[in-house]
């Protein structure tokens, strides 16, 4: 059982480093560690970060408090990952982000080798710092991806792909005005979960 | 309100245009169910999609996406837990015939297997049904798995 917690209280790091590893992919710019949050080095591009010092568990959550100005929507915004394979270079992983467009301010995509396919678009209102989570579990043929909000779930899908493993951490996707996250959780103690949800 | 389509699969697989469910051309929130390749690409042409808004008649007029239950849901089903009960308490029987016809001509239209399907079968089969033919396997029939399933 892996259960990790970082609330990014330590001096700055451009990029990012030390237990987490920064995605260098394409289109990808780093995570910085700016005053006690992870900010975007620049919000041109897209940023990934994985907490790499740890093992986990196939089914396995990612949660934050969630800053970000802009409302471009359609899949831009401040969020979390998933599954993120340990190869920095590519992009693979589930990737939840949000931002305050008016409508459909919420996605989830999946990359496989940079491969985007958009599998949930929701509208869900929140204030800058609000608490969110995003929880993958089950097989790679029936993954049942979760959002919460606040504690509350507010979206969810079923996917289907070659994506079985990885770690969980957080993503930005371009464009937006600023974004930051703070206060991380990762874990994947999430079995009993599942046989709730199943039974349920 | 929530109603269940058939989609073509669009995009290009980059960022800037994921693949996708057709229904986000219509500014719908959704839901889809989207089989991939090992690279990441998609596996199959169309997806099964479940769409929330106050006014489909963008997605009515287009041609290339299906409403499965061909008009049959009812307004007033707005929530996943809504669409649940009302899919496992309503019946293929139960459909008039007319749309009942509609309903079939779409399972025949992408290949979903109905032969073991009758009066009686709740509608919950038939998403099932759909979902595991475009994922190609039948971890779909599982009911657990699919009543987690989506928005």
């Amino acid at each position: 059982v892996t259960l990790i917690l970082d609330n990014f209280n330590r001096a700055n790091q451009a990029p990012l480093a030390g237990n987490w590893t920064v995605g260098t992919g394409a289109g990808e710019a780093a995570f910085n560690l700016t005053t006690n949050v992870i900010v975007p080095s620049t919000t041109g591009s897209d940023s990934s970060a994985w907490y790499s010092a740890a093992t986990w568990g196939n089914d396995q959550s990612s949660k934050a408090k969630l800053t970000v100005a802009g409302t471009g929507g359609n899949g831009a915004g401040v969020g979390l990952l998933l599954r993120h394979v340990a190869t920095a270079a590519t992009r693979t992983y589930y990737w939840f982000v949000a931002d305050h467009a008016a409508t459909n301010n919420c996605a989830i995509t999946r990359f496989i080798a940079g491969t985007a396919t958009r599998l949930l678009t929701f509208t869900q209102a929140f204030t800058d710092g609000a608490e969110w989570e995003f929880r993958a579990v089950g097989p790679a043929t029936a993954t049942v991806l979760t959002v919460f909000l606040g504690g509350v779930q507010v979206g969810q899908v079923t996917d289907n792909s070659s994506l079985a493993a990885g770690a969980p951490g957080l993503a930005f996707s371009s464009p937006e005005t600023s974004a930051s996250v703070d206060d991380w959780t990762g874990s994947d103690e999430l079995t009993s979960i599942f046989m709730a949800t199943m039974r349920g | 309100v929530v109603r269940v389509y058939i989609c073509p699969v669009i995009g290009s697989g980059t960022k800037a245009d994921p693949y996708r469910s057709k229904a986000q051309t219509f500014g719908y929130q959704y839901a889809s169910f989207m089989r991939s390749n090992p690279d990441g690409s998609s596996a199959i042409a169309w997806t099964l999609t479940v769409a929330a808004s106050q006014d489909f008649t963008a997605i009515d007029a287009d041609a290339t996406c299906d409403d499965v239950f061909a008009g049959d849901l009812p307004a007033n089903v707005n929530t996943r837990p809504e669409l649940l009960a009302f899919l496992r308490n309503r019946t293929v029987g139960d459909i008039p015939a007319t749309r009942r016809s509609a309903v079939l001509a779409v399972l025949d239209k992408y290949q979903v297997v109905r032969s073991d399907f009758g009066l009686t079968t709740p509608l919950w089969r038939l998403m099932q049904r759909i979902v595991s033919t475009s994922y190609g396997t039948t971890a779909g029939e599982s009911d657990g798995n699919f009543a987690a399933a989506f928005l």
